[in-house]
């Protein structure tokens, strides 16, 4: 799993101010960039879990940006905002409100990128961490959950909100490794694995469907601790907190970035979404032999 | 008389798996959702054998074992452990709270039943 794609929002004019060419050569990250010309039309990725962050060019208007970085910060505070500008005057037309980066144009590159390396270069994430946790996540679903479940999408992303309308958030905490996972489905999806659980029993009500998802954070979870501690890395599990609906008052929000992973099944309308965000990182995976745990799903007397 | 199991599991998912599985597989089951009501239900009623998970609110799966290896003629009831939590400390800890078994999170069905069937016909054996 070499390939964590982060997606940066670049809203810029025809005039095209920013190089995106250079900027995708020079970064140290893999991005995708999506452009769009207008406040109107970039918007509609405040809410979305896949951008990580937005670049905007005051040429589109200088009250427009400012609107747009209002508005992320209402929708999904903690989404890194940059600002280039043509102006000199730039941070009076913010008011209280701070973007990540103001830079004046034209752009130093080197600049955007060390500070977008700071933002969105988490060091949680090396290669074999990514590797291991998300095997580790997708083994665990097929094996409890969705049978032959596979990642279908995965991204890098600086701030989450839920993905999907029920959610459940579960800490993690040790001497090495702190942080969280979120898991999110729909209502649709969870009455079909839990009809697929436990197929005698009466449709779930709402508060069952929350249960499952809290309880598919818990094993999900349980699933990664069993891989990282082979590579060194222990920690507690907590329990998880369960919430249903967009508007919900818990957004888990952290700069050390996370990795966001859209696992189905079979059946394409089986999708999960599972967020790893980890706040901090003090050691690395280091491969080590089998530790003489149980192995999941087996009776091990004692 | 069918043996009765206590179910210990702040999960209701949970719960209702291993409901479907155990009386599929012959038991009578009762519940709990945390570690208090499950040690409650453990001391005043007549219990063959506990399913519990460790993390819950309230106290937790060893905690509530530690407790009722204290309640005279309850400390030598079976317990299973049944959790996501796999590492060599927290086994440890299970023993010393007096667990019989440890199973890690999902659980496969017939093991469970195979696991359970053998510890009971010990336990009648040693009866």
């Amino acid at each position: 799993m070499k390939h964590v794609p982060k997606r940066l929002l670049v809203e810029m004019t025809a005039r095209n101010v920013i190089d995106l060419d250079k900027l995708n050569e020079s970064c140290a990250h893999p991005f995708e960039l999506v452009t769009e010309s207008n406040v109107f039309a970039a918007s509609r990725w405040t809410t979305s879990p896949d951008v990580t962050a937005f670049i905007v060019d005051s040429s589109v208007g200088e009250v427009a940006a400012v609107e747009l970085f209002r508005r992320l910060q209402q929708d999904s505070s903690g989404v890194p905002f940059v600002y280039v500008s043509h102006e000199s005057a730039v941070l009076s037309c913010f008011g209280p409100l701070l973007p990540d980066l103001i830079l004046r144009s034209p752009i130093n590159y080197e600049v955007l990128l060390a500070r977008l390396d700071e933002l969105l270069g988490s060091p949680a994430f090396s290669e074999i961490m990514i590797d291991v946790a998300t095997k580790g996540i997708v083994a665990t679903m097929a094996r409890a959950f969705i049978p032959n479940a596979e990642i279908h999408a995965l991204r890098f992303r600086a701030c989450q909100h839920p993905v999907h309308e029920i959610n459940a958030t579960i800490p993690l905490c040790g001497e090495a490794i702190s942080g969280h996972v979120s898991v999110s489905a729909s209502p649709d999806t969870l009455k079909r694995l839990y009809h697929r659980m436990v197929p005698h029993r009466p449709p779930p009500s709402g508060r069952m469907l929350e249960d499952l998802v809290g309880e598919m954070s818990n094993q999900l979870l349980g699933g990664l601790k069993g891989v990282l501690t082979t590579g060194g890395i222990d920690f507690a599990l907590g329990i998880p907190m369960m919430y249903t609906g967009s508007s919900c008052p818990v957004r888990y929000r952290c700069r050390s970035g996370s990795i966001l992973q859209y696992i189905r099944g079979s059946d394409p309308a089986d999708e999960v979404a599972v967020d790893l965000a980890l706040y901090s990182v003090r050691k690395g995976y280091e491969e080590s032999e089998a530790t003489g745990t149980p192995e999941t799903g087996e009776l091990a007397f004692l | 008389m069918l043996a009765k199991i206590l179910v210990v599991d702040d999960s209701a998912t949970i719960r209702h798996q291993l409901r479907a599985c155990l009386e599929s597989g012959g038991y009578d089951v009762i519940e709990a959702e945390n570690g208090a009501l499950g040690l409650e239900r453990a001391t005043n009623e007549t219990v063959d054998l506990i399913i519990v998970d460790i993390n819950m609110p309230v106290m937790n799966g060893l905690e509530m074992l530690e407790a009722l290896r204290a309640v005279p003629r309850k400390a030598s009831i079976p317990a299973f452990i049944l959790s996501t939590e796999s590492s060599k400390s927290m086994v440890e800890r299970g023993k010393k709270c007096g667990a019989t078994a440890w199973i890690v999170k999902p659980f496969k069905p017939e093991i469970l039943i195979k696991g359970i069937a053998h510890v009971l016909a010990k336990a009648r054996g040693a009866a």
